[in-house]
């Protein structure tokens, strides 16, 4: 699991163009997450890590890389 | 005998059949424009490319499930008239009935002109209503308790739901099915031993707090009566159903001696277009063995199931001897799965 084709992957699950996301950007910054692009986010951390992130897992992240983290953490 | 035994209950063991299928909707339609018009601030557009919903259906607001409910076994008696005075048992799967009490089934047995030796109850379950329904009517067909059952399943959400929730109000629509379960000879094919599954440490995830009794305690106990309105945690809903679906799927393939690769159809609970996806890929099923489609109905909790049969039986999808693969997934959490095997007594 790598983090750029994590990040690349975020983007398509998200809607968000492609290479504009940096790891460390904070989600709060992303006009595109919201209730919808996390429940998109979480189908994809499934089906492409077989990570089952939780919706408290999302929560106590603030960046992109804690979502990576928290995805690799989770990966079966 | 007993006085109020009935002599057409079979005396052997017997195989339990859908043998009929109706549905009704509510007139009154929602439009993705309509919804636009009324809520300029979302995005309703993109939502729908996720639900794959672009209208639904909602109830008036003098209609209640248990008037959605008569209506679709009204649709169902008209194709069939000699079904009505068979039935022997009325289940009504609601999660918005009537009355606290009576049973609202209850009130359907008169509204519905059933013999009055029928049994009725209501059934307080949402999602995975419909499969919980059918495992209800094979014990009662298979322990010779009833030989004719009337699975009603109906919800009017849009009462629960505030105007202002985006993720509620996107997705639910009212509506009710009808199904006919009945007896035929023993060794015949049917519906399968059911899996079930429960998780209530979810249950805050799906909910309507107020309103019932628990209301009443904690605003004895000083707190703040709590939201009438139906609260739903979509991300959490969706983490319980990539977790648990796919299991109670296995166990109800593992009840039935099948594996997936025997299903003609997977049947799933139609809770979004997006959701529903996911677990096509998560399953690995093609998308022809994947019934995917409620853009014009929405989710119609218990209701989505038979709907579904309905559409795919008249869309030539599902015929004598296909073998399906049903699942309800949802409030609760709970979860349940059968595999059922389409009978030639079904009579469309």
């Amino acid at each position: 699991m790598e983090l750029p084709s994590f990040i690349k992957g975020f983007e398509e699950a998200i809607e968000r163009p492609a290479g504009t996301t940096d790891a460390d950007l904070p989600l709060d910054q992303i006009g595109e997450w919201d209730s919808v692009s996390v429940v998109a986010f979480i189908a994809f951390a499934d089906l492409t890590y077989n990570a089952a992130v939780s919706a408290d897992d999302i929560e106590k992240c603030a960046t992109v890389r804690d979502l990576f983290e928290t995805a690799r953490r989770r990966a079966g | 005998m007993l006085e109020n035994s009935r002599c057409d209950v079979p005396p052997t063991i017997s195989t339990s059949v859908i043998s009929g299928l109706s549905y009704y909707l509510p007139s009154r339609e929602v439009s993705l424009a309509e919804l636009s018009r009324e809520q300029p601030d979302w995005d309703v557009q993109r939502i729908a490319a996720k639900t794959g919903i672009s209208s639904r259906h909602i109830a008036a607001e003098t209609e209640t499930a248990g008037d959605l409910a008569v209506a679709a076994a009204e649709k169902f008696f008209s194709t069939r008239p000699g079904a009505r005075a068979s039935i022997d048992y009325v289940i009504l799967c609601t999660q918005s009935p009537d009355y606290f009490l009576p049973t609202t089934a209850c009130t359907i047995q008169h509204r519905l002109g059933l013999s009055t030796r029928c049994g009725a109850i209501d059934v307080n379950q949402g999602c995975s209503g419909f499969v919980v329904g059918l495992g209800l009517a094979k014990g009662l067909i298979e322990t010779g308790q009833a030989g004719s059952v009337l699975l009603l399943t109906a919800e009017t959400y849009s009462k629960y739901i505030h105007p202002d929730d985006r993720s509620t109000r996107t997705i639910f629509g009212d509506g009710a099915a009808a199904t006919l379960i009945e007896a035929v000879g023993g060794g015949a094919p049917g519906i399968a031993v059911p899996a079930y599954a429960t998780d209530g440490s979810g249950a805050a995830d799906l909910i309507v707090e107020g309103g019932a009794f628990r209301e009443r305690a904690i605003v004895q106990a000083g707190g703040t009566a709590p939201s009438p309105h139906l609260h739903m945690n979509g991300q959490a809903v969706m983490a319980f159903t990539l977790r648990e679906v796919p299991r109670i799927v296995e166990a109800a393939l593992s009840r039935a001696n099948t594996g997936s690769a025997e299903i003609d159809l997977f049947v799933m609970h139609q809770a979004n277009a997006f959701m529903l996806e996911t677990l096509r890929k998560k399953m690995a099923i093609e998308p022809e063995r994947y019934w995917n489609d409620i853009a014009s109905i929405g989710n119609t909790v218990s209701s989505t199931i038979p709907i579904a049969l309905r559409q795919a039986v008249d869309a030539g999808r599902i015929r004598a001897g296909s073998k399906l693969l049903l699942a309800g997934f949802g409030v609760g959490l709970s979860s349940a799965a059968v595999v059922v095997e389409w009978s030639p007594a079904f009579t469309a």
